[in-house]
This record gives C-alpha cells, sequence and structure tokens, in this order.
C-alpha cells in the first residue's frame, strides 16, 4: 500500500473526479447531489488511507463502489421525487410531416420508460448509448465484461417492458425489432 | 399508429442521448484545494474520526478495544453510538441471560427430538467432504445428507406442494415496531466478531432487529466450538462474548425492503435485486428474503411459486437440517471461473417456511471439494416493539 500523503491524493482527485462525477450526475440526476457526493466519494477515499499501486485500478473500483453506495443511500433515503431529466421535452422529429404527432409521442413514451427505470439501469443506458467502451463500464461497476453486458441486457428489456406498457395504455404498439 | 417502422433500439439511444445529464453538464473543476480545506477543518476541530457512520462502523468492527464487545462477567457498560445514551450492565445481563435461556432451551428441544444414532454418511453419490481444507486454520461442519431420489428430478412438484401449504396457512402479520430474526450461521473463512484459529468449527448465533427507517440492532455471539466434521447445532453453554452493533437510519441494507405477496410482482422484485450484485442467485435471493423478513403466509407461497417457476431447480429429497428439524431439500448448481457451488434450501413441509441454507463447493481449480462454504439456520423470525 501507498502511505497516505496528500500529493499522492491529489493524483487519485484530478485523475478520477470527472469519471465519479459523471457516473453520480447519471444516477442522481442533480448536479449539486453529484457534487456533494463526489466530495463525500473522495472525502472517505483519503480517510480510507491508501490504495496498491497498481496503475489506479484498485482505486477507481474503491471509488465507484464507494460512490454507487452513497448514491444508492440517497436514493433509498427517498430523494428519488427529483425529476433525472425534463421527460416532456423531447427534441422535435425530423422532418415535420408525415405522422409527427405519432412519433412525437413514441418519444415520449420512451422516455417516460428510461425514467422509471432505477437509477442503476438507467445509468448504465445512459453510458451504454453514449459511447462509452464496455470495457469502461464493466471496471466502473467492478464487474467482468460479460456481466456488464448482461446487465446491459437486462436493463434493455426492462426499457422495452416499461415502454411496451405504456404503449399499450394509449392505445398504440409500436412494432419492436430486437438487435 | 405511430412510428411502426422505427425498432425500439434506435428510439432508446436516441432518448438516450438526449437525456443523458453528463452530456448537458459542465464538469465541475477538479481542484482538490475544496476537499483539502475540509480535511484540514476537519482535523483541526477533531472531527474528522466521526465523520460518517460507515467509518465508526468499520473501526467498531475492527478494533476490539472500541468494538462493544465484553464479557459478561466484567463489571462494563455497553456504550451506543449516540452519545449521552447507554445501557447498564443490569439491562445488558438480563438480555443476555434471556437469550442464552432461550437459545439453552430450544437447543435441548432440538437435541431431546432428534435421533441420536449415529451421523449417516455424506450425501449418496458424493465423494465425502474434507472437514478441513488444506491450509485452513478453522473447522469444517459435515455435508448435510441428502437423498437423490430418482437420479435429480426437477423440483417444481415439491415446489407447487410448498407453496400449496404456505398458501393454505393464515399467518397474522407482524405488526410490531421492530422485525426480530435470529440466526445460526457458519461460514468459511474471517467471520465477524472473530473466530478462533484453533482449527474448530465456530458457528456464530446472530440477532438482528431492524425497523421501516433501516435503523436497527445486531448482535452476534460466538457459539462453543465443535469439532469439524459436525452435522449438529452448535449448543449455548453459559454467558458468551458478543459485538452488538447499532445502526443509524438507513444504514442497513434489507434485502428487498417490501416484499409482494403477488408472485408476478415479487418475481421482478427479486429481478431487481439479483440485478445489483453479480454472485446472487434466485436460491441465495430466497434465503437473504428470509435472513431479513417473517414472511407470511402469502409472501412465503409467492416466493415457492417464483422458484416453482424457475429453471435449474432440483429435489433433494426430504432432509434433516442441523437443528434436527425435517424438510423438504431442494438445491441449484452454478458454475463460475471454473468454480462450482451448490446452493441448497431446506424448507418446511407444513409451512412453507426456510429451515436452512447452505452453501457447497462441488469443485474449484487447485482445491479440495466437494466443501460446505456456508450455512444458516433460520431459527426465529418475528416483531417486537422495544429494541433488547
Amino acid at each position: 500500500l501507498i502511505p497516505r500523503d496528500d500529493a499522492r491524493f491529489e493524483a487519485l482527485f484530478k485523475r478520477f473526479h470527472h469519471d465519479v462525477f459523471r457516473f453520480l450526475i447519471r444516477y442522481t440526476g442533480q448536479r449539486q447531489q453529484a457534487e456533494d457526493l463526489t466530495e463525500e466519494t473522495f472525502l472517505r477515499a483519503y480517510k480510507y488511507g491508501g490504495f496498491p499501486d497498481d496503475e489506479g485500478d484498485h482505486a477507481r473500483a474503491w471509488l465507484f463502489k464507494t460512490a454507487r453506495r452513497l448514491a444508492a443511500d440517497a436514493y433509498r433515503r427517498g430523494k428519488r421525487e427529483a425529476e433525472p431529466f425534463d421527460m416532456n421535452d423531447p427534441s422535435f422529429p425530423e422532418p415535420v410531416g408525415d405522422d409527427f404527432a405519432g412519433r412525437l409521442a413514441d418519444k415520449i413514451d420512451v422516455r417516460r420508460a428510461l425514467r422509471r427505470l432505477n437509477p442503476a439501469d438507467r445509468t448504465l443506458l445512459w453510458a451504454y448509448y453514449n459511447a462509452e467502451p464496455i470495457e469502461q463500464i464493466a471496471a466502473e461497476l467492478g464487474v467482468r465484461v460479460n456481466t456488464a453486458h448482461k446487465r446491459l441486457n437486462r436493463a434493455r428489456l426492462r426499457a422495452e417492458r416499461q415502454y411496451r406498457r405504456n404503449n399499450h395504455a394509449n392505445g398504440r404498439l409500436l412494432r419492436v425489432r430486437r438487435s | 399508429m405511430g412510428d411502426t417502422d422505427r425498432s425500439f433500439e434506435e428510439l432508446l439511444r436516441e432518448a438516450a442521448a438526449e437525456t443523458d445529464p453528463w452530456r448537458h453538464a459542465t464538469p465541475p473543476s477538479a481542484d482538490p484545494a475544496r476537499l483539502m480545506a475540509r480535511l484540514t477543518r476537519e482535523r483541526e476541530s477533531g472531527q474528522e474520526t466521526l465523520a460518517e457512520p460507515a467509518i465508526i462502523r468499520r473501526r467498531m468492527l475492527a478494533e476490539p478495544a472500541i468494538i462493544r464487545r465484553r464479557m459478561l462477567a466484567e463489571p462494563a457498560i455497553i456504550p451506543r453510538r449516540m452519545p449521552g445514551r447507554f445501557v447498564s450492565r443490569r439491562s445488558v445481563t438480563a438480555m443476555a441471560g434471556a437469550f442464552a435461556g432461550v437459545l439453552a432451551a430450544s437447543v435441548c428441544i432440538v437435541w431431546l427430538g432428534r435421533d441420536h444414532a449415529p451421523a449417516p454418511a455424506a450425501e449418496v453419490g458424493a465423494p465425502t467432504a474434507s472437514a478441513r481444507p488444506s491450509g485452513a486454520g478453522y473447522g469444517v461442519p459435515g455435508l448435510l445428507p441428502l437423498q437423490f431420489p430418482q437420479g435429480t428430478a426437477p423440483a417444481r412438484p415439491v415446489l407447487a406442494t410448498l407453496a400449496r401449504a404456505a398458501a393454505a396457512r393464515s399467518d397474522p402479520p407482524v405488526s410490531a415496531k421492530y422485525i426480530a430474526i435470529r440466526l445460526q450461521t457458519w461460514s468459511a473463512g474471517p467471520t465477524q466478531p472473530s473466530t478462533p484459529d484453533d482449527g474448530l468449527v465456530h458457528a456464530i448465533d446472530e440477532r438482528t432487529w431492524w425497523t421501516s427507517d433501516f435503523s436497527g440492532e445486531q448482535i452476534k455471539t460466538v457459539l462453543p466450538p465443535q469439532s469439524p466434521g459436525v452435522l449438529v447445532a452448535s449448543p449455548s453453554v453459559g454467558p458468551q462474548d458478543f459485538a452488538q452493533v447499532v445502526y443509524g437510519p438507513g444504514d442497513l441494507k434489507v434485502a428487498i425492503p417490501d416484499p409482494s405477496a403477488q408472485a408476478p410482482i415479487l418475481a421482478g422484485q427479486i429481478d431487481a435485486y439479483l440485478h445489483d450484485a453479480a454472485d446472487r442467485t434466485l436460491v441465495t435471493a430466497a434465503a437473504d428474503l428470509f435472513r431479513w423478513h417473517p414472511l407470511g403466509a402469502g409472501q412465503r407461497a409467492a416466493l415457492l411459486q417464483v422458484l416453482h417457476d424457475a429453471d435449474g431447480l432440483i429435489d433433494r429429497g426430504e432432509a434433516t437440517d442441523r437443528a434436527g428439524r425435517p424438510g423438504q431439500a431442494i438445491s441449484l448448481d452454478t458454475t463460475a471461473d471454473g468454480t462450482s457451488t451448490r446452493d441448497i434450501l431446506v424448507f418446511d413441509r407444513g409451512t412453507g417456511r426456510l429451515l436452512d441454507y447452505e452453501r457447497v463447493l462441488l469443485s474449484r481449480p487447485g482445491g479440495s471439494a466437494p466443501a460446505l462454504v456456508a450455512y444458516t439456520l433460520y431459527v426465529a423470525a418475528g416483531g417486537v416493539d422495544t429494541l433488547p
């Protein structure tokens, strides 16, 4: 283990600060809360003492595990009312014309499905669909790549289930093509 | 109809891209100055060591001097975490005395009720477990004898019977302030509280009280040692060391806080629970549910129905758990990273309650197998209005 020294900790902070904040803002959907939890995560890292000198792998796993627990605790303690994003303001489908209303409704339904997912699923989907490598996602989750794929598929299925539920409730049904 | 030619995948990709908070957020400055200033302030004001509960709890478990662990004979008081609150020695003695009495009575009942014939050999068709894996400083209990009726029969028929038996019961719901669960556990490797490294089997009596805000209390007692290969639960004799931990609101990680009595809903809850950790299986989820909840008849029936609907569960016939209680055993085998494990559940045939959960290592690269990894005996579950 490396000793707890401030210079080493500052290097760790600079290296992983954005990654941890990115994870937390996705999980909480709120900037202020994400900033607070990021600070708390690094505060605990400092108190933890030190990490093995292994190119940061251990430190990254530890930081994300702590961030995940802090975010899950905050979620459980009733901070889930916050809107993670504006559901009713999707970008307008282009071009305006054929079945514009239907396409707009589809977009709102998918957003609603995304919003109803648990934050862990939502965070995973946001990371994946914003082109983050699956290896990085797996490392942040602290799992193997295969497991990350499985979780991703489960999250996708849950989103699809929510979406279908919305569609049936609205009397519409989108044809779902599995990739 | 809406845009029927667009796939859900495309819509989801589009929605995820548009709504990702990270894409629309300006990253905060990665300047550690603010954090270091906070640390300095905490250090100067002496708050650092009391910063947050997780740190306190870890320290309690790590340092014998701080952990609330006392011999009952000592003229000591047991401090709680909250300043100004204390438990008197008298109440601790009374609590521990009552607990020891109940445990002694239950063990006596179990002892009187069980067959004192020599313990049967390990399960038919399986190699004998090594009582002490090479290099381990702890003793390992024997494998529970299991039957293999007609080879490996699916567990569906017996689970359907158990679900019907559970549904036919009418347990009154637990309406007390605290849920109280009592277990006896053993697991390979390090334990909390730590057990002696003497090559003997050290089971732990674990009592947990928790309430709706996920706060509560846990008392663990190391039970008297037993010889390796033992098949019966450890008895309790006299006053013992115990470790008491108090959890603040939100500190206890309760598995599926509100389990449904509707099988489809419970299946969804379990699915989400399994999603949170890769090493969980349906069987361990069932064991975790009983570990935290005094499940009512409807919840038990729903859980048994969920197990019934799952693939891969095997009927292991009638089994007697380590407390001498007869029950119906089922198992699930899983393999990961070259290591095969078997999770076993033993249910009470009359009530559908879980009596025993066992995990057995079937094979592992470079190690002895089969060997018991852990067991949990479900001793009691109910509710109380006040903490001990």
